[in-house]
């Protein structure tokens, strides 16, 4: 060959293959994910405010709060409940959490999930141009989710972050401080507040299961109940005492799937047994059914034997009677226990009962002496013979967690505080009791009113922050290690542990955030 | 649409270079003669090729040959595997008989490295090569399993014994804290994985270990880059080969279960430790005809089966191979199964300046796992596996009104039949694979050749599982319906690579570069259906099923673009130098981050060839390298920069409950993520004495993998749950690798040993500000066993340490535990902190999964017809977590080991068994040095011995070679492990990312011990 010919072949092969590669496009590198809606074209119409507010109330029914672990925070640490072994989950019952724990972990990580959600909603939905009533409504709804988490933050925690915008707002979300807890409860009033004017008194058909003006007022009245502001709870309380709300008829309504929404009830945790399972929340096809009943139920009946309930319990329902001289209904509805005594109660012969209607003879031939739980846990219901039928995540009882007769009890609380035995207090403390079938009061002290409150709300997720409020912790608890036999006693406590630890996520993350005393 | 247009121009203008092709005119004659080896016997098949062309023969049975040659200026080469190459110049002779000698000389060795191949003697960098004879010696299941112990730095682990699985495959440790593993080229083709290659389709398998032989692969190569080539066809007539095995695989350790009389004794005794009521099963009640051994009944002995035959040929422009393989193994767990077909073509074709090449794999593979084998709450052994109708079931309480519930009877735990989960459940992946490569290149002017090459991968992947309705499902949890999952995935990736390389010696200088351009575009999207309640058990499509629960759906594309180039440069083959610069452009990350660039240098001295080595005799090579270069790893999720909005994060509404959607922003991204970078280090020395039969080369590295990515999670304030990706993490390996063969003859017994061993040091340097990363769970009840911190290894153990048991309340009470309340019988936990209490604080690091020392041997004997192959390996300095200690031990939701009957009373006060509990009061299940088990092992890992009949023999049978062996895998094993086996991989419980939870064994699928008889025909 020639040079010439080398030096032509050569050029011609060089351009071909620059032009080859010149042409490739750099477009091709910027993909972009068709999976998604982006952040960015969101929050433009009224369906984007539904879709906004049902996300923000989504967490409720994530694992790690109200369908199962949020139990572990709230009944798992009182008195009445006396958890089985020990465990990485259950060791805040016994004052054994540390900043690590799944329980601290997990349920802080959800009530945090709410409130982002919510806070994107409050900044957010303002600005869309949408019908005004719907549009109040929905920032009222996002309001009352937040004041209600926010609510569980300081009973769980006390030294929390207080944030009220969309986390992209904050310059340097990793440098803030914890607040002092009267801000958060101020935040809490405000909010509640706002959350009564937004939103309305009912909700029909498909909405159904939203926050009501009476939900904010109720809790309102809680919130202030909580800080011992007596005369502003009795009011809060009194605003909802209209005839909006009434007792339902049989106590044990209050607790089955047949009857969700009620009359009585102020909010509840919306829950579904459609078959779906799988672990986890925001993700397609998850189950929204709960799974804590399993955590709760008689030994023997599901896969976790949880926890037994105290004896004391028991005594304190038994030391009493009806107008009839029989056992308090309640008794039969809250707990499972080895014995024959009935009651008769809206026509119904009430007696010790569990799952596929078993006896506690039939449940424990082996001569079985605890006591167990039986509220919620819903056998009757549906052709169900245990609320664990569909599985995990299965049932789909709502969890009640505000209702008319706890309304009825705080205030007689509220006006006790006031000025005593009144007959403003008598006279709702004894239409609690009249449900039931208990014998009026003439006079109530406070331990009236706190017996009531326990065998009214027993596993209501109310009890331990009864006692945390009233400063009871120490002398009910921890000088009580036989409560909590069942796994490690209270020697883990330490002055401070009424509180959940930080978790150490938030601690590690964070260099301006101080752990709770005593951890 | 680029990628397919680009192909599109590049295959025109290969056309256009094609037809410019010019064949040669000459004047010839014929040269013959005989070739023999040292032992004076004629050599069969050597390589007869007129040198500078593709023109050439192969020897005849007896050694002899005829080659025309052009002119008296032509020279012929003779090359023959296993013997040193000559060249002879022709002139005037018409006869040429050659004598080669044997050569175990791996100077001459041609190594596969990035987009090209090198002599060995010019490698600056760190490769590692085996070959198909390496291969071809054992019987493999998996390709990737070819790999272990054969190439010093490379550690390869099966995740158990379950077939199909694949191994985990790292090279110089772990230099990030995610499940990334090595880049693969198969024949050109780059890809993720080579567990769709039938192991003896491979050619060399060529490890690229430090940073000068595989920064020509930049942002991807940081893990390691493993080049595969697969068998071509050889010049001559039709050669096909036969190889077929068949034996049976078998369990090689197993647990002792109690039986129900044992457990029955196990439980009786915690209920009465707990102050429970006994169990009427276990008591008053207990019924010796209602037991069950459900580990007996899962394990069996399991057919194997290989068949290969392989076609293959050439003509002077032709090379073809075809091979086709069949796979069948059966689990030595009940109801597991996989199937592997493959079809491979690959062919050459050569005309002058011009040459393509083809390769094309098609595989289908069927994999029926066990899901359920050995998982935590299963049967208890007082109820039988099957009731009196031969159905499947969980519970031998009679059906009648008043009967006990099955926690009344049996006594507390979740009671699943997982036997009978696995046999009633259709669980089947089956995937079609086409991996295929076409290599077109054009000798555009003496050493400057251009190459187009175009690669493809393509597969469709079903996943599709059936759970019937059954009750031994509902008593597992599950709904009582039927319910359906599959999915169905299609990917494809696009490879377009162009190169340019120019090769020429002048005197002493000796120029090789490379410069090349390439893209590769991958897509895969996938659609599936959950469907539930079926008309029938029977039925199973989703078409018939009442309801479709869900449709999962996913559509992931990625582009990277890239150029690079290489400069190798040697002088009078003393020194070496060689550079690679490669620079990637990436979709995965952002604009502005997207580009990298990745160089690396490295140099060479064979003093060796220096004038004053030449009086030594003693040392035949002596070569000193040393290199230094960046790689990277683009270790990032597809779309992992994007903010997106969750589109399920729903809410139940309504009188009629239903479910409403709800958007909300779940994630958290860090749209400024980049790939990692590792800097490696590497300083080798190589070594041939003895004529080359001894041949040993060490290497030093330091592998610095820093902008490691590890996910912080953002205080759970904000509202996102998922830990975001940051680059802050660093990752330090330091190691050693050392690998020597020696290869001799004496009288008619041919030998070769070699040996390797690799140490590595692995130290998480830093974490930014990322918390540790605590994993490793090992029961469903959320107990974690590793943490990942700066200064110790990447998943190490974490956690109490046990010193004992106490004897005494007093004693117990005395400790203080803050997590438990223990009491004589309970574990004593050190204090380690020595503040007077057992409580978080006390926990440390107690052990290390990943092993620091990893070594193995191979011994090959040849005597007269008989050929014996055996490779040894062995790892140490490593803990594996024995998880089934939990189960077996404390965990309530199952069966004890029968050894829980050892267990600590006032009159087996000596025992190192807590005392039998189901309530734990002292937290004994808490992570400890109880769970850990050493997990140092050496092993006969592969055994073949083989007789190849006489050609005498053969000859009679009009067949060209025959051969039959006996093959065999794990023979022994000398471990403390106490498991099934100390293989265990990587547990897959809890968390994203698998490599948290090294050594960790739940009772992982059991290694298998496999005997194989086989036969190797060739015609």
């Amino acid at each position: 060959m020639t040079n010439a010919k080398i030096i032509l072949r050569s050029i011609l092969t060089c351009s071909a293959i620059l032009l080859l590669t010149v042409r490739c496009s750099k477009d091709d590198l910027n993909q972009i994910n068709p999976n998604a809606v982006t952040p960015s074209s969101f929050w433009k119409t009224a369906s984007d405010a539904r879709k906004g507010i049902n996300g923000a109330y989504s967490p409720f029914t994530n694992i790690w709060y109200y369908t199962r672990f949020e139990i572990f925070a709230s009944d798992y640490r009182d008195d009445v409940v006396n958890g089985f072994n020990t465990s990485e989950r259950t060791a805040v019952g016994y004052f054994s959490g540390t900043s690590e724990s799944n329980a601290t972990f997990w349920v802080w990580s959800a009530i945090y999930q709410c409130i982002s959600r919510s806070n994107e909603v409050i900044a957010n939905v303002p600005n869309i141009d949408m019908d005004e009533g719907l549009r109040d409504n929905i920032v009222g709804e996002a309001h009352f989710i937040r004041a209600f988490n926010y609510f569980n933050l300081l009973n769980n925690w006390l030294n929390v972050p207080l944030i009220t915008t969309p986390i992209t707002d904050i310059e340097e979300p990793n440098l803030i401080n914890q607040a002092d807890p009267a801000e958060v409860w101020a935040q809490i009033e405000s909010d509640l507040t706002m959350a009564q004017n937004l939103l309305p008194d009912t909700w029909a058909g498909q909405d159904l299961g939203r926050a009501t003006s009476g939900a904010a007022s109720g809790l309102l009245g809680k919130a202030l109940l909580y800080q011992n502001k007596f005369s502003e709870a009795k009011a809060a309380f009194a605003k909802i005492m209209d005839g909006r709300y009434m007792l339902m008829e049989d106590y044990a309504h209050n607790f089955t799937e047949e009857f969700e929404n009620n009359a009585e009830s102020l909010f509840e945790i919306q829950l579904i047994s459609d078959g779906n399972g799988a672990w986890g929340a925001d993700a397609p096809g998850r189950g929204k059914g709960s799974a804590y009943q399993p955590d709760i139920a008689p030994a023997g009946f599901t896969n976790q034997n949880g926890m037994r309930i105290n004896q004391w319990l028991l005594d304190l329902f038994m030391d009493e009677k009806t107008i009839n001289d029989q056992v308090d209904p309640r008794t039969f509805t809250t707990l499972f226990f080895d014995s024959d005594v009935t009651t008769e109660y809206r026509g119904k012969t009430l007696a010790s009962r569990t799952y596929e209607g078993k006896t506690y003879a039939e449940a424990f031939p082996n001569g079985n002496t605890f006591i167990f739980a039986n509220k919620w846990l819903d056998w009757e219901f549906n052709g169900h013979t245990g609320s664990q039928d569909g599985g995990w995540h299965g049932a789909g009882n709502n969890l009640r967690m505000l209702r008319y007769a706890d309304i009825l009890l705080m205030f007689a609380e509220a006006e006790f505080m006031l000025n005593g035995s009144s007959s403003e207090a008598l006279d709702a403390i004894n239409e609690v009791r009249a449900r039931v079938d208990m014998p009026a009061f003439s006079s109530i002290t406070m331990q009236d009113i706190e017996d009531e409150r326990i065998k009214e709300l027993t596993l209501e997720r109310t009890r331990y922050f009864d006692i945390l409020r009233w400063g009871k912790v120490v002398e009910r608890l921890v000088n009580n290690p036989d409560l909590k036999s069942e796994s490690a006693g209270t020697s883990a406590y330490k002055p401070g542990r009424e509180y959940i630890a930080i978790p150490q996520n938030e601690i590690d993350g964070n260099p301006n955030f101080k752990q709770n005393e005593g951890y | 649409m680029i990628l397919e247009r680009l192909t599109k121009t590049s295959l025109i203008a290969l056309m256009l270079l094609s037809i410019a092709t010019v064949g040669l005119q000459a004047q010839s004659r014929t040269v013959s003669g005989t070739v023999i080896g040292g032992d004076d016997l004629p050599l069969i098949g050597v390589n007869v090729l007129l040198v500078g062309t593709n023109s050439g023969t192969v020897t005849d049975i007896d050694g002899t040959y005829t080659i025309e040659v052009p002119d008296n200026s032509a020279a012929i080469s003779f090359s023959y595997t296993g013997y040193q190459n000559q060249e002879i110049a022709v002139a005037e002779r018409s006869t040429i008989d050659v004598v080669l000698m044997e050569s175990s000389n791996l100077l001459d060795e041609v190594v596969v490295v990035g987009y090209s191949t090198q002599r060995r003697s010019d490698l600056t960098g760190a490769v590692g090569q085996i070959n198909s004879e390496d291969i071809d010696k054992y019987t493999f299941s998996d390709a990737s399993l070819a790999l272990q112990g054969r190439v010093a730095g490379v550690s390869v682990q099966a995740q158990g014994g379950a077939p199909g699985a694949d191994a985990v495959v790292a090279i110089r440790g772990t230099g990030t804290l995610s499940d990334a593993g090595p880049l693969y080229v198969i024949d050109g083709m780059l890809t993720g994985s080579m567990s769709s290659l039938n192991p003896s389709d491979i050619a060399t398998i060529s490890v690229l270990k430090d940073a000068s032989a595989s920064a020509i692969y930049g942002s991807r190569a940081a893990n390691g880059v493993i080049i595969i080539t697969t068998k071509k066809g050889a010049r001559g007539e039709v050669k096909v080969e036969l190889d077929a095995s068949a034996g049976t695989q078998s369990v090689i350790n197993t647990y002792d279960w109690a039986d129900a009389r044992q457990y029955a004794d196990i439980v009786n005794r915690a209920d009465d430790n707990d102050g429970v009521p006994r169990s009427p099963a276990n008591d008053s009640e207990f019924n010796p005809n209602f037991t069950s051994d459900l580990y007996g009944e899962s394990l069996r002995n399991a057919p194997i089966i290989n068949t290969n035959l392989r076609f293959s040929g050439g003509s002077e422009n032709l090379l073809y191979s075809l091979s086709l393989n069949y796979f069948d193994q059966e689990g030595i767990v009940q109801f597991s199964d996989f199937k592997r077909m493959t079809a491979r073509a690959n062919t050459t074709f050569t005309k002058g300046r011009f040459r393509l090449e083809n390769t094309l794999g098609v595989t289908r593979t069927i994999n029926n796992p066990n899901p359920y084998f050995n998982k935590e709450r299963n049967l208890l052994p007082t109820i039988r596996l099957k009731d009196d109708t031969g159905e499947w079931s969980t519970s031998d309480i009679p059906n009648v009104p008043g009967a006990p519930t099955l926690g009344s009877f049996y006594g507390q735990g979740t009671i699943r039949n997982e036997l009978g989960m696995a046999a009633l459940e259709d669980r089947t992946v089956t995937r079609n694979t086409l991996l295929a490569n076409i290599g077109a290149s054009y000798e555009i002017i003496e050493g400057l050749v251009y190459k187009l090459n175009l690669g493809a991968e393509l597969f469709d992947n079903n996943n599709y599982q059936f759970t019937p309705a059954h009750p031994v499902f509902v008593a597992a949890g599950n709904n009582d319906f039927a319910d359906l999952r599959e999915t169905n995935t299609r990917y494809l990736s696009q490879l377009i690579e162009h190169t340019l390389n120019f090769k020429r010696i002048m005197g002493a200088h000796s120029f090789d570069f490379l410069a090349g351009y390439t893209a590769q575009k991958t897509n895969s999207r996938t659609l599936g259906v959950e469907a539930r309640r079926f008309p029938t058990n029977s039925i199973r499509i989703a078409s018939a099923a009442e309801e479709i629960s869900n449709t999962p759906a996913q559509d992931l594309t990625s582009v990277i673009q890239s150029a690079f180039g290489r400069i190798s440069y040697t002088f009078d083959e003393r020194y070496l130098f060689t550079a690679t610069l490669r620079r990637d452009g990436s979709s995965l990350f952002k604009d502005g981050l997207r580009w990298g660039t990745f160089p690396s240098m490295a140099i060479g001295w064979n003093i060796s060839n220096e004038d004053f080595m030449s009086g030594i005799n003693g040392i035949t090579n002596l070569k000193l390298r040393a290199s230094y270069g960046e790689i990277g790893s683009n270790n990032v999720g597809i779309y992992t920069t994007d903010p997106q909005l969750n589109l399920f994060s729903e809410y139940i509404f309504g009188t009629s409950p239903g479910r409403v959607p709800g958007y909300s922003i779940t994630n958290g991204v860090n749209p400024n993520i980049t790939w990692e970078t590792t800097k490696t280090t590497n300083v080798g020395v190589e070594f041939s004495s003895m004529n080359n039969r001894l041949n040993v080369t060490m290497d030093y590295f330091i592998k610095k993998s820093e902008d490691v990515l590890v996910g912080l999670r953002l205080p759970l304030y904000t509202g996102f749950g998922n830990p975001i990706p940051f680059n802050t993490a660093s990752v330090d390996n330091i190691g050693f690798e050392f690998l020597a063969s020696f290869a001799d003859r004496v009288g008619e017994l041919d030998f070769n040993v070699s040996a390797n061993f690799t140490v590595v040091n692995n130290e998480v340097t830093a974490l930014g500000d990322a918390t540790p990363i605590i994993q490793g769970s090992f029961t469903s009840n959320n107990i974690n066993s590793t943490k990942t911190d700066v200064g110790q290894p990447i998943s190490s153990f974490f956690g109490y340490i046990v010193e004992g048991i106490y004897q005494t309340d007093d004693e117990a009470a005395a400790a203080n535990d803050q997590a438990g309340n223990p009491q004589a019988g309970d574990f004593k936990f050190k204090d380690v902190d020595g503040d007077g209490d057992v409580d978080g604080d006390d926990r440390t690091y107690i052990g290390n999964p990943t092993p620091n020392l990893e070594y193995a041997f191979n011994v090959g004997l040849g005597y007269k017809g008989f050929d014996i192959n055996l490779f040894f390996n062995g790892v140490s300095g490593n803990e594996i977590l024995n998880g089934t200690k939990y189960r077996g031990y404390f965990d309530f939701n199952g069966n004890y080991l029968a050894d829980a009957l050892n267990a600590w009373t006032p009159t087996n006060s000596g025992s190192d068994i807590p005392r039998n509990t189901q309530v734990d009061p002292g937290f004994n299940r808490r992570m400890s040095t109880f769970y850990l088990e050493n997990g140092a092992y050496f092993r006969l890992r592969n055994a073949q011995i083989g007789y190849t009949i006489p050609e005498s023999v053969v000859e009679k049978a009009r067949i060209g070679s025959a051969r039959i062996y006996l093959s065999a895998t794990n023979i022994f094993t000398i471990t403390e492990y106490t498991g099934y086996y100390p293989e265990v991989g990587r547990n897959s419980r809890g968390g994203s990312r698998r490599i948290f939870n090294s050594g960790v064994d739940e009772g992982a699928y059991p290694v298998p011990r496999d005997m194989r008889i086989g036969l190797q025909v060739t015609f």
